[in-house]
């Protein structure tokens, strides 16, 4: 990128734009740290000290414990729930976006027009409007509460699609293909040995965009899924706040649950996000971003 | 030589092997005209087991009668029944109101916050390039997470949000937000702005970094004035954008009533009950399958009008 500043006026403005920024993350880091030092504190230091106090190591590992061991491990059951739902459905989206994006990017065919338009209309279906025939459509076959119902209803990721379109449709080198050609190769071999090699960004990031979405995914699997050892964290998180009265501020219980194990779970949950963002961000940047001027 | 095993289709002497070799079989396959309809194959299965099949099936519920807990009355032909029941359901047309108040409110605020954050980004100062990627976490932010986490930071008796804005001196005492139903919705407005508003800033930002500089020198030159230039150049280049970004946005927010079910679950009352959230209500708290198809096919419609525009706008984008 060019260094394409906009003119530069007075030194107000600079304050102006400085003031901005540091505003707009206050507002946005503030909550997470939050979170964050939440997670080491005890209830009684939830409620008596000031907002930002730091907790204890001890405090941090009773909350630990008590979240973990809560109901016979079940929190490890829904984590690795969740890891199953989004490995399967990262799989099952690329298996789909990849050599779908491929085919729409190749070559004209009849009906690339008609696909590509159910793909655009796909991107956009309200997920409420289908999830209830879904939930039907997997009790009619027999997949309601299982891990398979669950992962196919999941994994399609029309957006992965569109983005392996566009990336194919600019970088396929036809040269090369060409040349394949005429040393033999198939179409078969074309695909395997020159388009996915070079679709390595790519399903790089339809992994990393379809993983987000199934890890996070809480409405489609609050709604599927109603046996509570086949829970995923988000919906596992929620509810173990309605089944502690957790938040509800009612006379306490005697379930273990408690504000910091909520925030707690609720880092559970956020973490790999965070981590994977981190690892990743630069190439999901970049990747967005033409995204979004192509679209 | 790319492969050594040579074209599947010159090989007159095979081995039973080869014959039921299966990368052979694929390979031979895509030689012909169906290479293209395999390769979407998966795409297509998965569409129309997902996407196709279920938005027919949810239409096809919408004209019978269908409640699960009340088997006696039967699956029939309904006609336009559960239509006409809508009409005069006064919670429809609340959840109608308030899905309206929430997606409008809530993405002008998200707009708003989202361009004052693009254009200071866009200045290009030192460190602005650490803070797109810091403004950008949050939104990866699992909807759970940060419904709970506001849940709490709005809590009445921890009070992390209460507490400042006793100090600052904007509240009397702490305040119970979600129980309120004068602010429950605006508080969730709230938090869903926090939460959203990185899109906004991220698409924007895209559209700011291709309007021509030459445009502001020009402007500066005929003495056009901060404001002017915003309202004269930059929002105008960006039209484009902005109707883009806010159209996914609106399909988004009316979809997911993850939030919502969070936060508030629709109450108290019916204040923040929206529609998306009354048609799963109606499947699974009433078991009216057959209402809940018809609120869906509602929503669809009324988002196909969106996605209409959607597509719209992406080919004015092509020419």
């Amino acid at each position: 990128m060019s260094t394409r500043t906009a003119p530069m006026r007075l030194n107000l403005g600079r304050f102006v734009v400085y003031a901005t920024l540091a505003f707009a993350v206050c507002f946005y880091g503030i909550p997470l740290l939050w979170l964050f030092v939440a997670g080491t504190r005890s209830e009684a230091s939830l409620l008596s000290d000031p907002p930002f106090a730091l907790g204890t190591w001890e405090a941090f590992t009773r909350t630990w414990n008590n979240l973990t061991s809560y109901n016979n491990f079940q929190i490890v059951s829904w984590a690795t729930n969740s890891l199953i739902y989004s490995i399967g459905g990262v799989l099952l989206s690329l298996a789909a976006s990849i050599p779908g994006g491929y085919a729409l990017a190749l070559s004209e065919f009849p009906g690339r027009k008609l696909i590509l338009l159910l793909t655009l209309i796909a991107m956009i279906t309200p997920s409420t409007a289908v999830v209830l025939p879904i939930f039907l459509e997997m009790n009619l076959l027999g997949l309601s509460n299982t891990y398979a119902g669950m992962i196919l209803a999941s994994g399609f990721f029309p957006f992965g699609v569109y983005l392996t379109y566009v990336y194919f449709s600019t970088s396929l080198p036809k040269g090369v293909m060409d040349s394949a050609r005429v040393d033999g190769c198939n179409r078969f071999q074309l695909f395997t040995r020159i388009a996915l090699p070079l679709a390595r960004p790519i399903i790089a990031l339809v992994a990393f965009f379809s993983f987000l979405a199934i890890w996070s995914n809480y409405f489609l699997a609050f709604v599927l899924l109603s046996d509570d050892k086949l829970y995923n964290l988000p919906v596992g998180l929620t509810a173990l706040v309605s089944g502690s009265g957790a938040l509800s501020n009612l006379p306490s219980n005697d379930v273990p649950i408690k504000k910091p194990e909520v925030v707690l779970a609720a880092i559970l949950v956020v973490l790999p996000v965070l981590l994977i963002f981190m690892a990743a961000q630069r190439f999901v940047r970049s990747g967005m971003l033409s995204g979004a001027e192509k679209g | 030589m790319i492969s050594n095993t040579g074209p599947a289709y010159s090989s007159p002497q095979r081995s039973a092997f080869d014959r039921y070799n299966p990368l052979r079989w694929i390979g031979e396959l895509s030689e012909t005209r169906y290479w293209m309809y395999l390769l979407l194959l998966p795409s297509a299965l998965l569409i129309c087991a997902v996407v196709i099949y279920p938005t027919l099936y949810g239409m096809q519920m919408s004209f019978h009668e269908m409640r699960i807990n009340r088997p006696g009355l039967g699956n029939g032909w309904v006609g336009l029944k559960h239509y006409q029941r809508m009409v005069t359901d006064p919670v429809f047309w609340v959840s109608l109101r308030n899905t309206a108040v929430w997606v409008t409110s809530a993405i002008a605020l998200e707009f708003l916050i989202g361009l004052v954050a693009a254009l200071a980004l866009n200045r290009n100062l030192p460190g602005s390039k650490v803070l797109a990627v810091l403004i950008l976490l949050p939104y990866f932010l699992p909807n759970v997470v940060a419904g709970h986490m506001w849940a709490l930071m709005l809590d009445p008796r921890l009070g992390v949000i209460n507490d400042l804005l006793v100090k600052v001196g904007l509240l009397q005492g702490y305040k119970a937000w979600f129980a309120d139903p004068t602010t429950a919705m605006a508080a969730a407005i709230v938090v869903e702005a926090w939460h959203s508003f990185p899109f906004f800033t991220l698409l924007l930002l895209a559209g700011l970094k291709g309007i021509p500089t030459d445009l502001y020198k020009a402007a500066d030159i005929d003495g056009a004035g901060a404001l002017s230039q915003l309202r004269l150049i930059t929002l105008p280049m960006l039209k484009t954008i902005i109707a883009a970004a806010v159209i996914l946005r609106v399909i988004g927010l009316v979809n997911s009533p993850d939030l919502l079910l969070i936060l508030t679950s629709g109450g108290p009352g019916r204040s923040t009950q929206v529609l998306s959230l009354y048609a799963f209500q109606t499947a699974y708290k009433d078991f009216n399958f057959g209402y809940a198809g018809a609120l869906s096919v509602v929503m669809f419609v009324l988002l196909m009008v969106f996605a209409w525009a959607y597509v719209r706008l992406s080919k004015v984008n092509e020419d």
